[in-house]
């Protein structure tokens, strides 16, 4: 079942009634169980990786924290590596197998190949960063390995982020778990006010614009101009970060009602004046994750060996390293690698500046310079990415057709019917600096607003139009 | 106790920088509770009170003539262009005149070639009844697809007769995916007695049938933009008013002949289809079904594995198939009703092309039912 | 060492180093990181400083905008370390 499905909804609604039903003690032991119920629902041998992983890490941060010097270092690394090898054999796995497959057919092998598949377990990426995290605080001693399992497992397994984040540190999770808590009206209606904006972002805006866009408009570049060509990749971007914002949105608020608050994931990117504030605000669980074990430790280290601001090594290897690993991490691929290291490029030359001029906050800029320093950073930094990830390999294509001049139209408009109330959205919040700005607003208007929001949800939820074929002549 | 020792392990020794939260530090109850107080939901109920005057103004709205003469024409969420055109013409012609006597159905042929007008007035010179009719010719119809819409028009408007035209090619549909656009279409299925809430949606719901044309129109602009144009070429009556070409001035191209030539050498019929037209047709005795041989170019006879003889084969199955259901077969008009200047292309017909079929045939049905072989339509009371 | 000496020894180094304006009218509640003077590579060089210069270190995950986006914050959190 998929987060915004009836059928999850149903499945919601079941376990928060039973969890303010049952005494409190138990209310983690069932979300646990209800969280296993959900991963098995999708896979029972995704929900059994999950779970030595679990009992793993749970016993591994034990094992750490017991030794000090050299043998605290050396569990650790052990650990980390237990945790990456297993990401990696699923991330590869299927690339290899092919390989290998391709391999058997054509040296005529008498294998059956047709079972031959290694299904990457949905959410690996994102629990293995959490496992990772919980490892390097328990060893920097930054937080003490947990002594419930069900409240670590809880920590691993939590079904409203199990599949696609936030990536959630311990330090930050397990605290909510031993808390008293309640649920009362504000919390109530926040957490309800993020699910009504997180399905309207999904349901509404972004499924909607990634039905809208053409879809070979670059393979077919010659018929479009390169002005439609930027819209659509601009509203592919669009689309994305409403995806999965939307996804977010509704986890948080879904997470709420259980008094859990996750992390948010989204600060009006849009709005990003350049590419360091861009990475402070898009899937900011992951870029602080990076952050704090990846780009700090690194720059850290060749700080304390040349402290000059102005070596290029400190200005290059770390928003490089970051970035890369990044792209790896989504998707170990040329296109993520390219994006990856245009990111590093693009980071390390904003830090080349800054490293030998006055630093002037972007804040202070006149407002005609921000707004085209929040358009150029848009583009570059979410529309040429996702023309990298996306049509990495219809590129030169794109160019031919550019260089050959394209007919040059103007692009069609209708596709601003739905980027206007997503960036309406935007701009409330971050005017407003508050995530549900409705929620102080007139019961009345409030009112009519939930009502078009759901009536939008629930008009775009039913079924798409199936594609229609050209019929010739009639 | 044993579980609860069995998920607890020992403190293990290690210095711990006391300033920071000790995560294991049972706090009094943790948990959550709820604490909700009144006035709650107030929000919640005001919004239903706004979907619900929200959802019945526009259902009224919507449904007024001077509202759909400005708005484009609604969708049933078909990518079939002329599916959803010939449903909602057909629904706002019973509406402004009643539902119509007769109602043609058939593929792009039948849409091509029925011309009700023309028809009507042949058939009151035979027989001196007035009545109405309706083209509901759907492009890329097979005979299953056309099943299914034969039960939701029988089904709406009750008419007195169906004329069904019908080809050997309606036996042997050839693309699936095509076939199965009329037949998957929910609202199609829900009509059909095949439950399904998006199906039911567009039924019951005129807002829905709308902001399924703006959804078409956001996802196939260009298609959204030809259906309309050919919306605005369509009578009232469900016939397309604007092809005048004809395959002396504009040739076929020696291609389209090539893959006329393919197609018809592989026309085989499927059973399926025929089961299918058996069960609608013992289904509907009150409505008279008419199932006609449509007119074929003559290069496209020659085209078929073993000819003509292939043709009538094949359409000997349907005629035997209609007689034993009490249904009526009609044959194709003679080749010399129709020359060339009659042809759009090979297979449909023109407009002059179709004042001459259409008169030819509401003469041909007019003496059916002077000569008692069909029933009389045109005695229902709402014909004005 | 008190709080005033590390807000000062702070002031010095951000103005010279990091925001590389002597003139700089640097307050000790402006928002530095939240208003975009100092990057995160900035906070690195400042948190290696503070290493240094006060023999305290601030934990990666601890160099957020919530410790260290004022001169007060960031003297208050390296007076929290060496207390």
């Amino acid at each position: 079942m998929t987060i915004q499905s009836l059928e999850f909804f149903a499945f919601f609604a079941l376990v928060l009634v039973l969890y303010y039903i049952i005494p409190k003690k138990f209310q983690n032991l069932l979300l646990l169980v209800a969280s296993y119920v959900f991963y098995i629902s999708i896979s029972l041998n995704f929900a059994l990786i999950l779970l030595v992983m679990t009992l793993v890490n749970f016993g591994w941060a034990h094992y750490i924290s017991r030794v000090q010097g050299k043998s605290r270092r050396k569990r650790l690394i052990i650990g980390i590596f237990f945790n990456t090898i297993i990401w990696l054999f699923f991330k590869l796995a299927n690339f290899f197998v092919l390989q290998v497959i391709a391999l058997i057919k054509q040296l005529g092998l008498p294998f059956n190949t047709g079972s031959m598949k290694v299904l990457l377990p949905i959410g690996l990426s994102f629990y293995t960063l959490q496992a990772i995290s919980y490892l390097l605080d328990v060893h920097r001693e930054q937080m003490p390995p947990s002594q419930k399992l069900v409240d670590f497992s809880l920590y691993m397994a939590y079904f409203p982020k199990l599949t696609a984040g936030p990536i959630e540190r311990a330090q930050r999770f397990l605290p909510q778990l031993r808390q008293s808590r309640s649920l009362d009206n504000k919390s109530a209606a926040r957490s309800f006010t993020l699910i009504i904006i997180g399905l309207f972002r999904k349901i509404v805006v972004a499924d909607t614009l990634m039905a809208v866009i053409p879809r070979n408009f670059i393979q077919e570049g010659a018929s479009f101009s390169l002005l439609e060509i930027l819209i659509w990749v601009m509203t592919g971007a669009f689309a994305l970060y409403n995806d999965f914002c939307g996804y977010t949105n509704m986890v948080r608020g879904i997470s709420g009602f259980f008094g859990i608050e996750l992390t948010r994931n989204f600060a009006h990117p849009l709005f990003a004046r350049n590419f360091s504030e861009f990475w402070g605000r898009w899937h900011i669980s992951l870029s602080s994750w990076l952050r704090d074990y990846i780009y700090f430790p690194l720059s850290r280290y060749l700080v304390r060996r040349n402290p000059n601001v102005k070596n290029k090594a400190n200005i290059i290897l770390p928003p490089m390293v970051t970035m890369i690993v990044s792209a790896l991490w989504h998707n170990p691929q040329l296109s993520y690698l390219t994006w990856g290291v245009f990111m590093g490029v693009a980071l390390a030359g904003e830090r080349v500046k800054s490293a030998f001029r006055p630093v002037k906050p972007p804040s202070k800029l006149p407002l005609w310079r921000q707004s085209i320093a929040m358009t150029l950073t848009t583009v570059l930094g979410l529309g040429i990415p996702i023309l990298l990830v996306t049509h990495f390999y219809s590129l030169g294509t794109l160019f031919q057709h550019i260089l050959n001049h394209s007919p040059w139209t103007l692009p069609q408009s209708r596709v601003f019917l739905l980027i206007l109330p997503g960036l309406w959205i935007d701009i409330l919040q971050y005017r407003s600096k508050n995530e549900t700005p409705f929620m102080h607003w007139a019961p009345i208007t409030k009112a009519l607003l939930l009502a078009l929001a759901a009536l939008g949800i629930f008009f775009f939820a039913q079924e798409r139009i199936a594609e229609p074929f050209i019929y010739q002549g009639f | 106790m044993f579980l609860k020792k069995l998920l607890t392990l020992p403190n293990p020794t290690q210095r711990v920088n006391m300033k920071k939260t000790n995560h294991n530090q049972a706090l009094d109850q943790p948990g959550v509770s709820l604490d909700l107080k009144k006035p709650f939901g107030i929000t919640l109920l005001l919004s239903l009170l706004f979907i619900i005057l929200f959802m019945v103004s526009s259902e009224l709205l919507l449904r007024t003539k001077p509202v759909q003469e400005i708005l484009p024409l609604p969708s049933v969420g078909s990518p079939n262009r002329s599916l959803d055109i010939k449903v909602h013409l057909l629904e706002r012609l019973a509406r402004d005149e009643g539902p119509p006597n007769i109602i043609f159905l058939g593929s792009s042929l039948a849409n091509a070639a029925f011309d009700p007008t023309t028809f009507q007035v042949a058939f009151k010179k035979t027989t001196g009844k007035e009545i109405r009719c309706f083209n509901f010719g759907v492009n890329a119809l097979t005979m299953t697809a056309g099943t299914k819409l034969a039960n939701i028009l029988v089904d709406l408007y009750n008419p007195e007769m169906i004329i069904w035209g019908v080809t050997p090619l309606d036996l042997s549909p050839r693309n699936k995916k095509k076939q199965l656009i009329i037949e998957q279409n929910h609202w199609v299925r829900y009509r059909n007695g095949e439950d399904n809430f998006a199906g039911w949606l567009a039924d019951v719901s005129y807002s829905y049938r709308y902001f399924l044309r703006f959804r078409f129109w956001m996802e196939f602009p260009k298609l959204s933009f030809q259906r309309s144009r050919v919306v605005s070429k369509t009578t009232a009556y469900g016939f397309r008013i604007n092809r005048t070409r004809n395959i002396i001035d504009n040739p076929v191209p020696p291609k389209r002949i090539d893959h006329h030539r393919r197609i018809m050498a592989n026309v085989s019929p499927k059973p399926g289809p025929l089961a299918q037209l058996q069960k609608a047709l013992a289904k509907h005795k009150s409505t008279a079904f008419i199932l006609l041989d449509m007119p074929h170019h003559a290069t496209l006879m020659k085209f078929y594995k073993k000819g003509p003889q292939t043709h009538q084969q094949i359409m000997g199955k349907i005629q035997s198939t209609a007689r034993q259901q009490g249904a009526y077969y009609q044959e194709a008009p003679p080749p010399q009703l129709l020359e060339d200047r009659d042809w759009y292309d090979l297979t449909h017909l023109n407009h002059r092309g179709a004042t001459k079929f259409s008169r030819w045939l509401g003469k041909k049905i007019g003496d059916a039912v002077n000569n008692k072989m069909l029933p009389e339509p045109g005695n229902r009371e709402d014909i004005r | 060492m008190d709080e005033n000496t590390i807000k000062e020894k702070l002031k010095t180094y951000i103005i010279k180093e990091i925001i590389k304006d002597e003139e700089y009218p640097l307050t000790n509640d402006e928002p530095l990181i939240s208003g975009g003077l100092i990057d995160s590579f900035s906070l690195v060089n400042i948190a290696v400083f503070i290493e240094n210069e006060f023999k305290v270190k601030i934990p990666d995950t601890e160099l957020t905008v919530e410790n260290l986006d004022t001169l007060d914050a960031m003297a208050s959190r390296t007076m929290k370390e060496l207390s």
